[in-house]
């Protein structure tokens, strides 16, 4: 190879932008550094494939650019859409092409260079959303699966598991996955299964006959009837004795209900949602929940984190209950000051969301119209916190804060991967070391790819 | 243990085999694949039956619904997003996914076991170091069957590598 050549392909091998060229074959010939991290193939696993096999795009098949420079003549310059990484992820990308000659001016090949516009994407997420469904509000990476998979759920008719500690907003899930279905015009009933007797549950769910029992004067519809053409959220199914478990499991398979004392069978159409805070799989396996109802309930599952694990929802969240409470209650108070927000940090919120909804609430009880401050948060705050990073004295400090205890969540969880850390963080990896160096947050001794 | 009937709405008329293609090959990404060659499958042979077709923007759920109401058990196809394969998953539809080549060698291959191959893998996923790490989880049964553990132990669906009945 001589100097240019050399020259040129540093150039190719310094850039940021993934770069690829195939043959008239559409054979990959060349794949620069960035197309290895951006795709996750390595080079040699994507030479000698077809472009294609490596790099499927959502125009492939239908608008692919680089066939449409090829026969055409003209490059494309960012045409924007998607790919699927190995792992399943969808990076948006804008991608250029242009046509390969040799020295004689005939054409040998194409180029394609693509960009990784998952950085901007989620930027713009956060500016336009925050990556709102329904009223669920977080700007986690940990929340991020729930939130991509909430639509796709919404679509279907499945049976949907939520499974997640107490407090952590199953009821809202389960609102949001109504509200983008195709039932959303219908009604949502929500019956928590835990709050009840079974002989009392049963007339809840199934309805009862006028004269059923002592005090059943009028027929009385039942929570599967009231939701017909909607959605039954069942909370804490894990509670059901194991007696109305086989009257539920019925009816999750006809799709009809009997009510008390009645002998009338009613076809109900209802999309059904179940939640629970207990490990299902468990109580099946010691016998406390029958099997099959538990396959049939357990068809989607939706796994919420606990508030500790998305602690930068912190801000946000405080955020949207002061605006909440000064809206209820006609106050106005300003915000949360920055050391009353390092109590929020370092809590452990065994309650999750209600909790800090609780902790909100009842500061509001105590201070006036300006922030929130320490000493009108609720004492065990203070008294079981764990130590936090200090917070500078300003908004920036706070912010500083979250952004730290994102990025320390994120590292843990990926074993020190910081590779896999930025890419669940949604940020490019470079972005990731540079906010750890300005945050001082130490690298892991071991990076997580070393792992066997 | 029984897997649970889903999607209870949706009949299930036979057992078929379902392969997303574009020009005789399998198609690059079944989110935006506008073409699905189904098979009855019969005493361990594959008779074509009608195929479906897609608008390039049907939904993961459309696409899902739409194969299983056509009796789809299975589903080879090549990259898949995360939601469209859960999606498969959860409905019942057993997913090898991420392999490329020409459709009637994949129909072989997975006749006769042999979707293993490497040759009939899309790069990146089931080879190297690299890949183990990056292909977690159960969601993709071809990468169970590379990481050595039999597929959908879990009994969420029949193992997409076997042939059907």
């Amino acid at each position: 190879m001589d100097d240019t050549g050399h020259s040129t392909e540093a150039i190719l091998e310094s850039i940021s932008d993934g770069v690829f060229t195939v043959d008239r074959d559409w054979r990959v010939v060349s794949f620069n550094r960035a197309a290895e991290t951006i795709t996750g193939i390595t080079r040699d696993e994507a030479i000698g494939r077809r472009c294609s096999d490596v790099f499927h795009s959502s125009l492939c098949e239908v608008a692919c650019p680089l066939r449409r420079t090829l026969e055409h003549g003209d490059p494309l310059i960012d045409q924007p859409c998607w790919f699927v990484d190995v792992t399943g992820e969808r990076i948006p990308i804008s991608v250029s092409t242009a046509v390969l000659r040799d020295t004689t001016g005939a054409t040998i090949g194409g180029a394609e260079t693509f960009r990784d516009l998952s950085e901007l994407e989620h930027l713009r997420k956060e500016l336009a959303g925050r990556g709102q469904i329904g009223d669920l509000i977080t700007c986690s990476a940990a929340m991020r699966p729930v939130l991509q998979l909430l639509p796709a759920v919404a679509a279907t008719p499945s049976t949907v598991l939520i499974h997640g500690e107490t407090g952590t907003g199953k009821e809202l899930v389960a609102r949001a996955i109504h509200g983008a279905s195709p039932r959303a015009a219908g009604p949502f009933v929500a019956i928590n299964c835990g709050a009840f007797p079974d002989s009392l549950l049963e007339s809840e769910l199934f309805g009862h006959a006028r004269g059923a029992f002592t005090g059943a004067t009028n027929d009385r519809a039942g929570c599967f009837a009231r939701a017909d053409g909607g959605t039954l959220f069942l909370d804490e199914i894990g509670e059901v004795s194991p007696a109305l478990q086989v009257r539920l499991l019925r009816v999750l398979q006809d799709r009809c209900v009997v009510p008390l004392g009645s002998d009338r069978p009613r076809r109900v159409d209802v999309r059904i949602l179940t939640a629970t805070n207990r490990d299902l799989a468990e109580l099946t396996a010691d016998g406390a929940f029958r099997d099959d109802l538990y396959y049939r309930v357990n068809v989607v599952r939706v796994d919420l984190p606990p508030l500790r694990d998305r602690r930068e929802d912190i801000p946000l969240l405080a955020e949207h209950f002061v605006e909440r409470f000064n809206s209820q209650h006609g106050r106005r108070v300003t915000g949360i000051a920055p050391h009353a927000l390092q109590l929020l940090f370092a809590h452990t919120w065994p309650g999750n969301v209600r909790e800090l909804e609780n902790a909100i609430e009842h500061a509001f009880v105590l201070c006036g119209d300006g922030p929130i401050q320490p000493q009108h948060l609720p004492r065990e705050l203070a008294a079981h916190s764990a130590p936090a990073p200090p917070l500078d004295d300003d908004l920036r400090g706070s912010r500083g804060a979250a952004e730290a205890a994102a990025i320390r969540a994120a590292l843990e969880r990926n074993q020190g991967n910081r590779l896999a850390a930025a890419r669940e963080l949604g940020v490019h990896k470079s972005t990731l070391f540079r906010r750890m160096h300005t945050l001082g947050i130490t690298p892991p001794a071991r990076d997580g790819r070393s792992r066997s | 243990m029984a897997r649970p009937a889903l999607m209870a709405t949706v009949p299930e008329p036979a057992n078929h085999l379902a392969i997303a293609t574009w020009n005789g090959r399998i198609a690059p990404l079944f989110d935006v694949a506008r073409h699905v060659d189904l098979y009855r499958v019969e005493a361990g042979t594959l008779c074509p039956a009608p195929p479906e077709s897609f608008a390039a923007d049907a939904t993961a759920a459309e696409r899902v619904q739409r194969l299983r109401a056509r009796g789809a058990t299975t589903l080879i196809c090549g990259a898949i997003s995360r939601e469209a394969a859960l999606l498969a998953e959860a409905n019942g539809l057993a997913l090898a996914a991420f392999h490329a080549g020409e459709s009637h060698r994949l129909c072989t291959a997975w006749l006769t076991s042999a979707l293993n191959d490497p040759a009939l893998s899309m790069p990146g996923c089931g080879h190297g170091r690299r890949t183990r790490r990056r292909c977690h989880g159960r969601r993709f049964a071809h990468c169970d069957q590379q990481r050595r553990r039999p597929p959908c132990q879990d009994q969420t669906g029949p193992d997409p590598t076997a042939p059907g009945p």
